[in-house]
């Protein structure tokens, strides 16, 4: 299970709801990346309030001081139940602590049903509707180019592709981040400093893709308002030539930005998409394993971030500088040399 | 093929384990040979990815694939999807265990925080869980608070627990708590229901019955704490190990087409797919029954390390979880047991990287060395847990008679390093007196501990000492005495020649010793071996040899400067 590369290739997503709604497109429909294809409304959860004793009237139950029936819709600040005193002249209220629908009571108990939200859910890319599963959501098949990454956070976003460095080895300080970042996704070869990713905020960038971030930066993630997809690791890592390359030849296209976090499980990984033809070799990742002739990315030192092709697999577990015997390939790297790597380490791009 | 049966009693001729682990799917075959159950040969691939189950199964078939070319034998039929049934070629019992899977979200509202919060936690440290709320009503702002504060971190499950049985009649405090839980529950629209699982005063429980009538939602267990010095731990364990399997969707029919063929067939297996925890827990306990020996099984696989106990004082199993560190908490801590003063930047930044990448392998001496120090810090973690509830001791002095490492990640890890990696294991449960030490990198503990579910017997017959690999024998004595000073005197008898050893006291000497034979072993007063005794003793050597820890016991946190190095350097570590 790695993350995968591809310049162009058909692809399927599935846009799915977290519970139970509705699907909003039918089976061929063609889809933006803005439009909703399936919708639902989720509980704001529950509310519960003694109200018998905010009354004043100990453990009594509380049906007896409702102001309103199981089901009524209340307002917040709207009465919820009320208690009089001496002949009806004076009176006690509890109002309801935000929109809300009443439920139930239990003993001096009331339960409340928080305003529902509506979650809807985008296509979040350009394609065509392939599969509907009714009430839950669709599946696309996309075609164009995909990179995905080791770590992902802050949702999904769209935008144009904006290299902010001439090289991917570059690490990215605040003098580069510009006006022309505004609705942008910016893309940074080996990171970016804590106040670069600041200034991103603040012109209103669309997100980030980098090769690596500093251990210290990656708090800061989580309070900007852009999804974040770091390619290779922590650190000071150039992103990946091949990476990168791509990137750089899809600058100021309209790319589909998904930052969620990894989760092998179900195969999702954070990615960045922009639409293409599909004309070329499926962008899925390999499910086979490796193989003689292809290129591949070295995960772990001391090769991490190079490049190269598998030129044979050992038949059997060889040793490694560890002194593990291990499953290994032996791989011509770019820019020279060779070596035998674990099966494990290698990410077939 | 032999007779084949599963349900009958006789003897099984084969039994396959398949092992779903975050970073490869194994399956490993045992035959009957000369009369009894042997490993016979395995197969590993690559857990492939792929919308959960989908993806396991292609990454069994490719295990299976690997394990059939190895024993020339067809195990599955021509789908290439089910074992086959009986009398076709296959085999006679197949089971499953799952470690690959994201843990069970789950929320613990309790009665009492010293009590039955601190029992149910105590219980879900056990499971493939990850606590997501948690909260006790004696510790809480209100009532209401801590039920909205359990509900809105939207768990799969919620374990509620408290209620000491000193009465008949439940408290009133549990009585309330529980009322007001259940028809929480309830309220909540069903796709945002979590399974309540309880596990408190059984009184209580039967006034919950009839509030879920028919529905699936309710799972009881036996009460955690029903006296202050009573715990029933298992019992939520179980309960929650069900729910876990059951979200995974690995309890439903005919979801796993290769286990299928068991249920069309002669026999019908109730537990085909067991956590790894589970199955370790079990094989801990049928060791401990067979050889009357305190045992303790160390498992480190991709994404969990666990620790399971079985000694006079029960059973015990811990987990912790190998996520991606919190740079600005656990980071440092994780990897205290380097041997430098402090973890350099470069450390952690590497340490993190492999973390992002689960399925991949340590490479480097230093990335190896970074592996074993979370290796001990996790699994010291499990050990403080596990430990407790099984073995006889004291936290950094614990009589264990057997220390077992295996998990996925200790094949990747390979031969050499085993050293090193004993030691890791030997400093996180830190073993007191005389110890046998046992590696199993083909996971034969497992697969007995899967086994003895079913055919408890049978399993019994895996934890024989030729199907292990024996490393040799730690000899750990108690006490303290000033550094430097002769501790430990060994005289080797009856092995391919005669050898004399000291070892000072804070040292630690390896002894390569292959056989088993007797030994002459002498104490500087103050010290102790416990039941060991001194004087002419028979120890198991193995591929380590023997271990000389005269470190004392209880086993210091913080060692001096540098020797953590020599320890290592005694081991046979030759990395930085």
């Amino acid at each position: 299970m790695s993350p995968s590369l591809s310049p162009d290739g058909l692809l399927r997503r599935r846009r799915q709801l977290p519970q139970l709604g509705e699907v909003l497109v039918a089976q061929g429909d063609v889809v933006e990346p803005l439009d909703v294809v399936a919708r639902t409304t989720q509980s704001g959860g529950l509310a519960l309030l003694n109200v018998s004793r905010e009354l004043g009237a100990g453990a009594r139950p509380a049906d007896a001081f409702l102001a309103g029936k199981p089901g009524q819709m209340l307002l917040r600040g709207e009465t919820l139940a009320r208690r009089r005193f001496f002949l009806g002249l004076r009176e006690r209220k509890v109002t309801a602590p935000g929109d809300a629908r009443l439920l139930s009571s239990y003993g001096p108990w009331v339960y409340l049903a928080r305003s529902p939200s509506m979650v809807e859910v985008l296509a979040g890319y350009r394609g065509r509707v392939v599969e509907v599963h009714q009430g839950w959501g669709v599946v696309l098949e996309i075609r164009g180019a995909l990179l995905q990454g080791v770590w992902g956070g802050g949702g999904e976003s769209i935008g144009v592709l904006r290299l902010l460095g001439p090289h991917p080895e570059e690490s990215v300080g605040p003098e580069r981040v510009d006006e022309r970042c505004r609705g942008a996704i910016a893309v940074a070869g080996a990171g970016v400093s804590a106040r670069a990713l600041g200034r991103l905020e603040d012109v209103g960038a669309r997100g980030l893709i980098a090769g690596s971030l500093s251990l210290d930066s990656f708090p800061l993630c989580s309070s900007v308002s852009f999804p974040v997809l770091i390619t290779e690791g922590v650190g000071a890592w150039s992103m990946a030539r091949p990476a990168w390359e791509l990137l750089e030849g899809l600058q100021g296209r309209e790319a589909s930005l998904v930052g969620r976090p990894v989760n092998a499980w179900e195969d999702e990984w954070p990615e960045v998409f922009v639409p293409g033809t599909g004309e070329h070799a499926p962008a899925e990742p390999a499910v086979t394993g490796l193989a003689a002739g292809q290129r591949v990315r070295v995960a772990r030192d001391p090769h991490a971030g190079r490049v190269g092709w598998i030129e044979s697999l050992a038949a059997w577990p060889q040793p490694i500088e560890s002194g593990a015997r291990l499953e290994v390939a032996v791989v011509a790297l770019e820019g020279g040399g060779r070596a035998a790597i674990p099966l494990a380490n290698l990410e077939p791009i | 093929m032999g007779s084949r049966s599963v349900a009958t009693g006789d003897p099984l001729d084969s039994f396959l384990l398949l092992d779903w682990g975050t970073a490869y799917t194994k399956a490993t075959l045992f035959e009957r040979v000369e009369g009894r159950l042997r490993l016979t040969g395995w197969g590993r691939g690559p857990t492939l990815a792929g919308a959960g189950l989908a993806g396991l199964d292609r990454s069994f078939q490719g295990a299976l694939e690997r394990l059939e070319a190895m024993r020339r034998r067809p195990l599955r039929r021509e789908t290439g999807a089910s074992l086959s049934e009986a009398g076709q070629p296959g085999v006679a019992l197949a089971l499953a265990l799952l470690s690959a899977a994201p843990p069970l979200r789950l929320a613990l509202l309790a009665l009492t925080g010293r009590y039955s919060l601190e029992s149910a936690r105590r219980a879900i440290a056990g499971c493939h869980a990850e606590l997501v709320a948690s909260e006790a009503l004696d510790e809480a702002p209100s009532l209401e608070a801590a039920i909205e504060a359990t509900l809105s971190s939207a768990p799969e499950a919620l374990v509620l627990a408290g209620g000491m049985e000193r009465e008949p009649r439940a408290p009133s405090g549990m009585r309330t708590l529980a009322g007001l839980v259940a028809r929480a529950v309830l309220a909540l629209p069903e796709a945002e229901r979590p399974v309540l699982i309880f596990a408190g005063h059984p009184a209580v429980a039967e006034e919950l019955r009839p509030l879920f009538a028919a529905r699936a939602d309710l799972w009881v267990a036996a009460n955690i704490r029903p006296r202050l010095e009573t715990e029933n731990l298992a019992a939520l364990r179980q309960e929650v190990d069900e729910t876990y399997l059951r979200r995974r969707r690995m309890g439903a029919a005919g979801t796993l087409a290769v286990l299928s063929a068991q249920r069309r067939g002669r026999a019908s297996v109730q537990r085909p797919v067991l956590t790894a925890a589970q199955a370790l827990e079990r094989a801990a306990e049928r060791w401990w029954q067979k050889s009357g020996r305190s045992t303790v099984l160390t498992w480190w696989g991709a994404a969990w390390a666990i620790v399971a106990a079985a000694g006079p004082r029960g059973v015990g199993v811990a987990l912790r979880r190998r996520g991606v560190p919190d740079p600005a908490s656990d980071l440092a801590s994780r990897l205290a047991w380097l041997p430098s003063p402090a973890p350099p930047p470069e450390a952690l930044l590497a340490y993190t990287n492999a973390r992002l990448r689960p399925a991949s392998a340590p490479q480097s001496a230093e990335e190896v060395l970074l592996e074993l120090a979370e290796l001990r810090q996790l699994l010291a973690q499990a050990a403080a847990e596990a430990l407790p509830q099984a073995c006889e001791g004291q936290p950094g002095a614990w009589v264990i008679q057997q220390l077992l490492l295996g998990g996925g990640a200790v094949g990747n890890l390979g031969p050499l390093p085993m050293g090193p990696v004993l030691l890791a294991a030997v400093d996180a449960t830190a073993p007191a007196g005389a110890c046998e030490l046992y590696l199993d990198p083909a996971g034969t503990v497992a697969a007995a501990g899967a086994l003895a579910w079913h055919r408890p017997e049978e399993a019994a017959a895996l934890l024989e000492r030729e199907s292990l690999m024996a490393a040799g024998t730690l000899l750990a004595p108690s006490g303290r005495i000033r550094p430097g000073s002769p501790a430990l005197a060994l005289r080797l008898r009856g092995g391919p020649q005669a050898l004399a050893v000291e070892v000072r006291a804070g040292g630690l000497e390896r002894v390569p010793w292959p056989g088993e034979g007797w030994a002459e072993v002498k104490l500087r007063r103050g010290l102790s071996l416990g039941s060991q005794g001194e004087g002419l003793v028979h120890l198991q050597g193995g591929l380590l040899g023997l271990l000389l820890d005269a470190r004392g016991r209880p086993l210091p946190d913080s060692p001096p400067p540098g020797s953590r190095r020599s320890w290592l350097g005694a081991l046979g570590w030759r990395g930085g």
